[in-house]
């Protein structure tokens, strides 16, 4: 189990809430797991380019990786171990009766442009205030992979593997994948909101700025620097 | 088994679970469930509707962040822009991500060299993994030397270099005082760099004028150990060197440099071939 001097100056019943927090990320890693693997199985299906391929097929062991690292650094502030939690059971998501293809694609945009790019500026701010070092070392390797998620869906926007009929439903469908991305990252949470970030917890009150700065700054101009224009 | 959204899953979808872990339908799932059929007749009856548009007045047009801390939020995340959506856009287009060539790229810094077969260490990841440098962010060919670059914490130079925090404790900058190459050096043993590499780069070199620069400085010659050899190079004496063959395991092999005095040694893995 890792060291670190700053979870053990906690108090018994912080260590304890924090590492709850950490161990429901974990589980929301292997949740995001099993989403990737429904994207990965749609890229294939809709014939998407060699690298949004193997980029989103890697990305499924990464997010298992990644609740590895959440299991563990629960485990360090829970003082005990724990069973890792099972991965929730997830569909592939329905757009309505969009076509099977399209429907694919817009869970590949919706999936990495929009949430894993929400997830990269909510994991940038995690890092810039956590001090906690096995914390900031998770975070860290988070955020990393992260980053590369986040890149799939301009990856696939770009390609020539894009056909005109799906450029024409992405850009449809636009306001209504990013008000899905705000609307599941701004959903108040019933139990479990804590605020400590020098260990990477962030409070509920935190996410609607970080998720209009990621809507404004990165996710909207990605868009448009892909000829999608918004306005 | 599986299940169908519009029936409302008991599991939610994606990202945002652990960061709302509320039980039942997450808001994703009913949203997609929902919101869809509007989004689809936007596309066959409505295209450039209303809806579209009011949303992006909405959702454009909103005010700025009042407040410092939104400003400076903002900014940070309009460092990712470069690494996720330009470098994602080149991977689309036949490139890899980390191409500094890459003709989408904002960065104007230039490319770096081809890799020094004399470099110690290979890349560890390939770069469709390694995310792009922020542009502002120091960097080891920003120096005349990539020598010559310099934290204060090396530790925390990966988060300026790839997602703009913590730069300030990390504390790069271009040290022209600094040791180019070995000969710069009194002696090139004592010409030491920071473990690994950097974008590709030897960096954090300086001149260790407490190193060992020959076997016979160490208390046992054994334990003079060099990382890398013509010239020999960040050399130091490591204590934890075997002395002889009994200080390996039985299934390594005690390997010196050379034999008289043993000078340099190690443990090592036996290579078979079959």
């Amino acid at each position: 189990m890792i060291e670190d001097v700053s979870v053990q100056a906690l108090a018994p019943e912080q260590r304890e809430q924090i590492g709850q927090l950490w161990l429901e990320r974990a589980r929301g890693e292997l949740s995001t797991a099993a989403v990737f693997a429904h994207v990965a199985s749609g890229v294939l299906a809709i014939g998407a380019a060699p690298e949004v391929l193997s980029l989103t097929a890697r990305a499924v062991g990464e997010e298992v990786h990644h609740a590895r690292l959440c299991h563990g650094l629960a485990e360090l502030y829970l003082g005990r171990s724990v069973p890792l939690p099972r991965a929730p059971e997830v569909d592939e998501a329905r757009f309505g009766d969009a076509p099977a293809a399209i429907n694919r694609c817009l869970f590949l945009i919706f999936q990495s442009c929009v949430n894993e790019g929400i997830a990269a500026a909510y994991l940038q701010e995690n890092l810039r205030l956590v001090r906690a070092t096995a914390a900031h070392r998770v975070i860290h390797e988070l955020l990393q992979d992260d980053l590369v998620h986040a890149r799939i869906g301009w990856a696939h926007l770009a390609s020539p593997e894009l056909t005109e009929e799906a450029r024409r439903h992405v850009r449809a469908a636009l306001p209504t994948l990013i008000r899905l991305g705000r609307e599941a990252w701004l959903k108040a949470p019933e139990s479990g909101d804590l605020d400590c970030p020098e260990h990477g917890c962030l409070g509920f009150f935190r996410h609607a700025r970080i998720v209009e700065a990621a809507l404004q700054e990165l996710v909207l101009p990605g868009f448009e620097h892909l000829g999608f224009r918004v306005l | 088994m599986g299940r169908s959204h519009s029936r409302e899953p008991e599991r939610p979808l994606g990202r945002a679970w652990w960061l709302a872990p509320a039980g039942g339908p997450s808001a994703l799932v009913s949203a997609l469930a929902a919101p869809w059929p509007a989004a689809r007749q936007s596309v066959t009856q409505r295209r450039g509707s209303v809806n579209a548009v009011g949303f992006a007045r909405s959702v454009l047009a909103a005010p700025p962040a009042p407040d410092r801390l939104c400003r400076m939020l903002s900014q940070r995340v309009s460092r990712l822009f470069h690494g996720v959506v330009v470098v994602g856009t080149t991977l689309g287009c036949g490139g890899h991500a980390g191409d500094r060539k890459a003709p989408a790229a904002s960065d104007t810094s230039p490319a770096p060299p081809e890799p020094d077969p004399a470099l110690r260490f290979a890349p560890a990841v390939p770069a469709s993994t390694t995310p792009a440098t922020f542009p502002g962010a120091p960097r080891p060919d920003d120096c005349d030397s990539p020598e010559q670059f310099s934290c204060e914490s090396f530790t925390a130079y990966p988060a300026c270099a790839y997602y703009g925090v913590d730069c300030e404790l990390a504390a790069c900058s271009c040290d022209g005082s600094r040791p180019t190459r070995p000969d710069d050096c009194e002696h090139a043993q004592q010409f030491q760099c920071e473990p690994g590499q950097y974008g590709g780069y030897v960096v954090g070199c300086e001149c260790d004028a407490m190193a060992p620069v020959e076997a016979a400085e160490c208390d046992q010659p054994q334990q003079f150990q060099c990382s890398a050899s013509a010239p020999d190079t960040s050399c130091v004496c490591n204590s934890d060197a075997p002395l002889d063959a009994s200080a390996c395991p039985a299934s390594q092999r005690f390997s010196c440099r050379s034999y008289d005095p043993p000078t340099s040694c190690r443990c090592v893995m036996p290579i078979i071939l079959r």
